[in-house]
């Protein structure tokens, strides 16, 4: 060998010298993706709520536990009506029927979102897809043993299928769960204002019922007005409610969203609430509402006005967010009797909680029992932590 | 010195390089490391957002692929978990970056502005991998052409690390690309030197990284099959390259097969959406779609895409088989392979997809012995174009400087970005003119290098 060589690396030594220390690296990222678990320095069931004074319930509480630092944190207190009922939650997706503002992109990805957002909001509801069939059977399944109250419906493709339809009665029967109990998350068209039918070779699609929405799932007059041509922009509402700003929905598109007016006088009764965002409009009755809540019967409809796509992009991560905290932070308890009474009731406290610090929660509750809830928002995901308190 | 006798300088006298590099390159490595370190920590990209949702993701420990946030192949999720978890355990999650309330009305608008803005070590800590991979570029491209030179395989060196292309794309925009394409020089190098099985798993591992690596595969076997080999030679030679290929991707891919990896990857593309791409490597271009429906026959560009991807493939697959599958057509069969499927590139987000190609032009180029300064400018007209076809862009990536030093404010560029949403000084139609004619001059310009390159290929012989 040249002496010279004694310093010389064939270019396949240096090949494979990278090679090697690529594989040694990505063996140990691979490794301790797998193996090493990580910890948080915050948990809410960690923290002791001690209510140190009470007085016509006015509470004071001191929590011991860091929050995160440089996350957005809040302590929410919410009245509690109740414990949650819904135990199981079907999302509806067909892909041989056809949807609205929706598609097969925001189909697949909602499950899986709805799922995880449920974990983050402590709670592992079961979240199963649905075809038409099964969702029929659900349906009917509920009604025949009473269980509506237990279940959710989520119609993220806005258009119902046609066997729930009947040509003499109408939705009844969906009408008649709803009112039973249950729960139906919407997104897209208007409700009920069409019905698809299976797409074959022969045909098929959505179907609208009549010009005037009249048939619709909801009163149709929450909707007055809201076609009208609207620039991008426009669809994007803007100002808060207290809902929204305290529990950081995320959706705010109106494309297809009910009047805010409207929301509270649905079906004649003023129980509704806007819980998104409101798309002010030079007339004050014409504003609109992004996330809908309207009680009905012993049950729930909530609509989200824009549908899974907005403006190029699908949505369906922002309303299975939302869908999540809407069930677990006890919104639709809440809301039972009125926004009117329990929002007010609704505590929102500092966004830079500190260690063992002293809050005092100058609340005047109508309930024994509260949720409270610590909401960090850190790294990209929001966490929220629930515990239920009882009044002393 | 001719192409065709660079290229036989190349394989038959790289076997030994000096470990010089540091003697000869010293001023260009030190810059080159100086002007990333400078740059990672404060520039962040919507991409950014991705990769801050996986760490987020794996630091409350779920699967990469649970979420739906990563459609990438899993590799780079595995790193970016890593660090994520490292830095969530020992530093605390404070550490990662910190939530900004005044992005609100922005991110109402953009989505992929994230509320949460990257603390700099971070931001820095996950483009290491990356520079390493620009590094370890750096120096196979020193090794292959000392032979050439050294001052050639110091300009190229040069050429390669200070290359504002490299630089923005993976410092400013976080782009990894630079990682598959250290694999793919890697596959190349190995393949020269008959080390088929290290080839494979090369290969594999950029693949594993990203996806368009596969696209050059059939150029491989088919240097393999159409070689003068024996027919039992050629099997086993395949073979080898095979089973290189297949390790890596049953290690990685076994343990996910219960996530969501195979629609996440292959199906949740997004190609109905402005700006979805695909598996066949192509954005979806209004313009381009809008052009190829108003001509009769044409459906949609997604069933025309697949079909001129294949087409470009095969072609690619012929002409090497018609060279005989030397390494010259291997080469050339990689770039035309690229610059094929780049022709449907529309969105300017991507300028990360030439970097391989420009490793391959480098190596080509200056085996050649001619300092090409004319393509080096371009190199730099064309990101400049980048940057002024989405001016808000810029102030986006510049977040995590003005979240976390004085040099501006978070609020002048919330700002800048509310008024130029709301006011449109730029109108939709005329930033997709804008886009399409970038990408079009981006593709013109590798086309016109590339066709140059390939009369080469067909010089007569000496």
């Amino acid at each position: 060998m040249n002496p010279r060589d004694k310093n010389r690396f064939s270019l396949v030594n240096i090949s494979s010298l990278i090679l090697y220390s690529s594989v040694i690296i990505i063996a140990v990222c691979m490794i301790s993706s797998y193996m090493v678990k990580t910890r948080f320095d915050f948990n809410v069931h960690d923290i002791t709520f001690d209510q140190t004074s009470s007085n016509d319930k006015f509470l004071s509480f001191k929590y011991e536990y860091l929050v995160p630092k440089h996350c957005k944190n809040k302590l929410i207190i919410v009245p509690k009506k109740g414990e949650n009922s819904i135990t199981r939650i079907a999302v509806f997706t067909d892909h041989n029927y056809p949807h609205s503002l929706s598609g097969d992109v925001g189909y697949f990805g909602f499950t899986n979102h709805l799922r995880a957002h449920l974990h983050y909001n402590d709670s592992d509801i079961p979240v199963t897809d649905v075809s038409a069939q099964e969702l029929f059977d659900t349906i009917s399944s509920d009604l025949a043993n009473n269980t509506a109250t237990e279940s959710a419906i989520v119609i993220q493709g806005g258009i119902l299928p046609d066997i729930l339809y009947d040509q003499n009665l109408g939705w009844e029967n969906i009408k008649k769960w709803i009112d039973k109990g249950g729960t139906m998350f919407w997104a897209g068209e208007i409700p009920g204002y069409k019905y698809g039918k299976r797409i074959t070779e022969n045909g098929g699609g959505a179907i609208s019922l009549d010009p005037g929405a009249v048939n619709s799932l909801v009163d149709s007059r929450i909707y007055y007005e809201t076609n009208q041509k609207k620039s991008d922009l426009a669809d994007t509402a803007t100002k808060n409610t207290k809902f929204s700003e305290i529990f950081d929905f995320k959706y705010f598109y109106t494309v297809r969203a009910p009047l805010a007016r409207g929301v509270k006088w649905n079906n004649g009764k003023d129980n509704g609430a806007a819980l998104g965002r409101i798309l002010p409009s030079s007339d004050q009755e014409h504003n609109l509402s992004s996330i809908s809540l309207l009680p009905t019967g012993e049950g729930n409809i909530v609509i989200f006005g824009g549908g899974i796509f907005y403006n190029s992009f699908t949505k369906e991560e922002e309303i299975a967010t939302d869908i999540a905290k809407i069930i677990n932070f006890g919104i639709l308890d809440m809301a039972e009797n009125g926004d009117a009474v329990y929002s007010e009731e609704i505590q929102q406290f500092s966004n830079n909680l500190s260690y063992g610090e002293i809050i005092d929660l100058p609340i005047s509750i109508s309930t024994d029992e509260v949720k409270i809830i610590l909401k960090s928002i850190c790294i990209a995901n929001e966490i929220n932590q629930i515990k239920s308190f009882t009044v002393k | 010195m001719t192409m065709r006798k660079s290229c036989n300088v190349l394989i038959s006298k790289c076997g030994n390089i000096n470990l010089d590099m540091w003697k000869n390159t010293k001023y260009i490595l030190l810059l080159g490391l100086a002007v990333r370190v400078f740059i990672a920590p404060f520039f962040s990209s919507s991409d950014i957002s991705v990769w801050y949702q996986v760490i987020s993701d794996s630091a409350q420990n779920l699967v990469i692929y649970d979420l739906l946030h990563f459609s990438y192949p899993p590799l780079w999720g595995f790193i970016l978990s890593f660090w994520g978890k490292l830095f969530v355990n020992i530093l605390g999650i404070s550490s990662v970056g910190q939530y900004v309330s005044s992005i609100e009305p922005v991110n109402a608008l953009n989505n992929y502005i994230p509320l949460n803005v990257i603390s700099p070590w971070l931001n820095l800590i996950i483009k290491i991998p990356i520079m390493l991979a620009d590094f370890a570029i750096a120096w196979l491209i020193y090794s292959l052409l000392k032979d050439t030179g050294t001052k050639i395989a110091k300009i190229a060196v040069a050429f390669w690390l200070l290359n504002p292309l490299v630089i923005s794309a993976g410092y400013i925009l976080g782009q990894f690309d630079s990682i598959p394409a250290l694999f793919m020089l890697l596959a190349l190098i190995f393949f020269w030197k008959d080390k088929r099985f290290f080839s494979g798993v090369s290969l594999s591992i950029g693949i594993l990284f990203k996806l368009y690596p596969a696209f050059v595969l059939p150029a491989y076997l088919a240097v393999l099959l159409f070689s003068n080999n024996r027919l039992k030679t050629k099997f086993r030679n395949i073979g080898e390259y095979c089973l290189g290929l297949l390790l890596p991707i049953i290690f990685v891919i076994l343990p996910m097969m219960k996530s969501h990896i195979w629609i996440e990857i292959f199906s949740r593309t997004q190609i109905s959406e402005p700006m979805g791409i695909n598996f066949w490597f192509y954005n979806f271009s209004p313009n381009i779609s809008r052009l190829l429906k108003s001509i009769p026959g044409f459906v949609t560009i997604e069933s025309f895409a697949p079909l001129l991807a294949l087409m470009i493939l095969i072609m690619s697959v012929a002409f090497i088989a018609r060279r005989h599958g030397s390494v010259q057509s291997l080469i050339f069969g990689q770039l035309a392979m690229f610059t094929g499927l780049m022709a449907f590139l529309y969105q300017n987000s991507i300028p990360q997809y030439f970097l391989f190609i420009l490793i391959l032009l480098i190596v080509i180029y200056f085996t050649d012995n001619i300092f090409r300064f004319e393509f080096f400018l371009l190199s730099i007209v064309a990101t400049l174009f980048y940057f002024s076809t989405i001016p808000t862009m810029i102030l986006a990536n510049l977040y995590p400087l003005a979240v976390y030093t004085n040099f501006i404010s978070p609020e002048y560029i919330n700002d800048y970005l509310l008024s130029y949403a709301l006011n449109k000084p730029v109108s939709l139609g005329v930033y997709y003119n804008f886009v399409t004619l970038y990408s079009g001059l981006g593709f013109s310009t590798f086309v016109l290098i590339i066709f140059k390159s390939l009369r080469y290929i067909y010089e007569p012989k000496r």
